[in-house]
This record gives C-alpha cells, sequence and structure tokens, in this order.
C-alpha cells in the first residue's frame, strides 16, 4: 500500500472525530471544514511520527484545538471593537431564534431533540461554547480553560454555566414530559398491586 | 462559585448523548487534491526542510558565506570606500560653480514651505484625522443599528 493510501485510510478512521471537534468549538462548518483540512496537512507532514504512535487521536485532537483557538482569538481581535458595544443582555437572546420543542410536542423522537441540542450548542455565543465544549467534551478542568482562553477563572466558571441554563431553559420541556412518563411507570423490581 | 452540580451533570449527560458529528465528504478529496498539488510543486516552493540535500547543503554555504563576507570583510570595503571617496571628492570640484547657483534656489523652496506650505500640511493632517474619526463613529453607528435590527 501506498504512503497516500495508507494516508486516506488514517484520514477516514479519523476525520469525524476531528471535523466534530471543530465543528463544535467554532460553531461553523465552513470554518471547520477549513480547520479539517489544515489538521490533515499537518498529520500528512507528521505522518511517519504518527504512525508509530499509540495515540494519534490524541495528537489530532490537541491540534485541532489548538489550531480552532487560535482560529477564535484572531476572528475575535479583529472583532472585538465592534463585539464590546454589544449590550450582555443581547447574549441571552442568541437561542430565541431556534424554535424550542414545547410539552406539546413531546412526540419529538430522540433523534430530532438531539439534532436540536446540536444547533443549540452550536447556536451559543462563542464566550459560552468555546468552555462549554473544552468542559463537556475535550474534558478538560476549569484551570486548564482558563489558562488557554485567558481568562479569569471565575469568568470561565460563569460563562459555562450560562451556557448550560441556556441550553437547559430549551431543554426542559422535554425533561418535564420524560419525568412525568418515568412516574406513570411502575418501579423496577416494584409488584403492582392490582 | 457558579458551579450547580446537579446542572453539570444533565448537561453532561445530555451532551454525551449527541452522536458523533460526520464530516463532509469533501472533506478527504479537499486534502488529496492539496498534498498531490503540494508533491507536483518544485522544490524550491516547498518548506526548507523538504529541500533536496544538495539544494539545503549549497543554501547553507552561501549563507555561512555571506555572513563571512559581511564580518570579515568590512574592514576591507571600508578602505575602498575611502579610497573612492576621495576620487569622487576630486572630480565633483568641477560642480562647484554649479552649486553656487542651485544654493539660493534650495534655500529659496525652503523658505516657500516654511512660510506657506507648513501650516497647509498641519490643516490637513487636522482635517484627515477629524475625518478618520467621523469615519469611525460613522461606521460604529451603522454596525450597532445593523446588529440590533439583525442579531444573527
Amino acid at each position: 500500500m501506498t504512503e497516500l493510501k495508507q494516508f486516506e485510510v488514517f484520514m477516514r478512521n479519523y476525520q469525524d472525530m476531528v471535523y466534530g471537534t471543530a465543528v463544535r468549538l467554532l460553531g461553523n462548518e465552513t470554518d471547520a471544514q477549513d480547520i479539517a483540512q489544515n489538521v490533515f496537512l499537518k498529520a500528512h507532514e507528521a505522518f511517519a511520527m504518527l504512525t508509530a504512535s499509540p495515540t494519534p487521536g490524541g495528537w489530532l485532537k490537541t491540534v485541532t484545538t489548538n489550531l480552532c483557538l487560535n482560529h477564535l482569538s484572531r476572528y475575535r481581535a479583529r472583532w472585538r471593537f465592534f463585539s464590546e458595544l454589544r449590550a450582555d443582555d443581547q447574549d441571552s437572546e442568541f437561542l430565541d431564534g431556534i424554535p424550542a420543542p414545547e410539552a406539546a410536542e413531546s412526540d419529538l423522537d430522540a433523534a430530532d431533540q438531539r439534532a436540536w441540542l446540536e444547533t443549540a450548542l452550536r447556536k451559543l455565543p462563542d464566550a459560552q461554547r468555546v468552555p462549554l465544549v473544552l468542559y463537556h467534551f475535550e474534558e478538560l478542568p476549569y484551570e486548564e480553560i482558563s489558562a488557554r482562553l485567558r481568562i479569569s477563572l471565575s469568568k470561565v466558571k460563569t460563562d459555562i454555566h450560562r451556557g448550560r441554563l441556556a441550553l437547559k431553559r430549551h431543554l426542559q420541556p422535554r425533561m418535564v414530559e420524560e419525568e412525568r412518563f418515568a412516574s406513570t411507570r411502575p418501579a423496577p423490581g416494584r409488584v403492582t398491586p392490582t | 462559585m457558579n458551579v450547580d452540580p446537579q446542572l453539570e451533570k444533565l448537561i453532561d449527560d445530555e451532551l454525551k448523548k449527541l452522536p458523533a458529528v460526520t464530516a463532509p465528504p469533501g472533506l478527504l478529496p479537499d486534502v488529496i487534491a492539496q498534498l498531490a498539488a503540494r508533491a507536483a510543486a518544485p522544490w524550491w516552493q516547498r518548506a526548507w526542510w523538504q529541500w533536496p540535500a544538495t539544494a539545503q547543503a549549497a543554501f547553507i554555504i552561501l549563507a555561512l558565506a555571506l555572513v563571512a563576507a559581511v564580518t570579515t570583510g568590512g574592514a576591507l570595503l571600508n578602505d575602498q570606500a575611502s579610497l573612492w571617496m576621495q576620487t569622487l571628492s576630486t572630480q565633483a570640484s568641477g560642480f562647484t560653480s554649479t552649486w553656487s547657483v542651485l544654493a539660493p534656489l534650495g534655500d529659496a523652496g525652503l523658505l516657500l514651505w516654511e512660510t506657506a506650505a507648513q501650516p497647509l500640511l498641519l490643516y490637513g493632517l487636522v482635517t484627515a484625522g477629524v475625518l478618520y474619526l467621523a469615519c469611525l463613529g460613522l461606521g460604529t453607528m451603522v454596525f450597532r443599528v445593523a446588529w440590533k435590527t439583525n442579531p444573527n
């Protein structure tokens, strides 16, 4: 098998992971595709090392995260002047554009609900989405997120908390339905009196 | 502070249930095409560490020679330069009469610059500054208005 064929196989194995990491961090499919391309071009340069490495996935994830954070910091520096003019209360309005599943729509299947959650996650403002993804998907501790994003620990916690609240607000109707459904079912191991 | 363990677990559970994102079908062909383009590029358009060994060696030798020329050849160059300057000043003595005519013209130009052009330049700079600030302010206002009407 030629080196290029080997690289194709390697890429098929890891492209979903790399693209998924990038799209969740950036919240934008076009940028995520660009970043994923750059990651694999770098991976090709280091392919000899990666094939010998027991954890090529870890290397790819680290490079993807670093490139995404660099991309976001460049973008943020470019638009900082204007973005700082936005009022803080506008941040809470970002999810209003996405129709939240109503309690009456509880027959939506789980796949639809997950698709909605994925969309809602991508629509979060950068300041909330990036630390949230780093915490829940990349499993970085708060301190490391604070160091990587060069923001204070308390701001990291506040941003993640606000992101979780925003997602919860839109998850709530489904959870209420699930709890109602669970309460009507007999508890496991308990015999229902007839 | 700002960490609610129940909320954290709830969101963590929900996010962990999300399926893996599928890469777009164009990603692999795009990367392969870029790699092919890189491979087809001539050696001098690639990164230095991908040059042929002979080209790398020649480059290093040339760089070292340049450094040596700059450091050790300085004294020699200085002697040559002073000799050249002496020759030049001898040759230039013939132009003294021309200079005596041009010098008053230069002085007159300098006087004109100091009395008329310099204040104009100052006014020009102030006007440019004011216009720049006005553009910045208007741009900011337009951005804010556009942002409010279309938050996405």
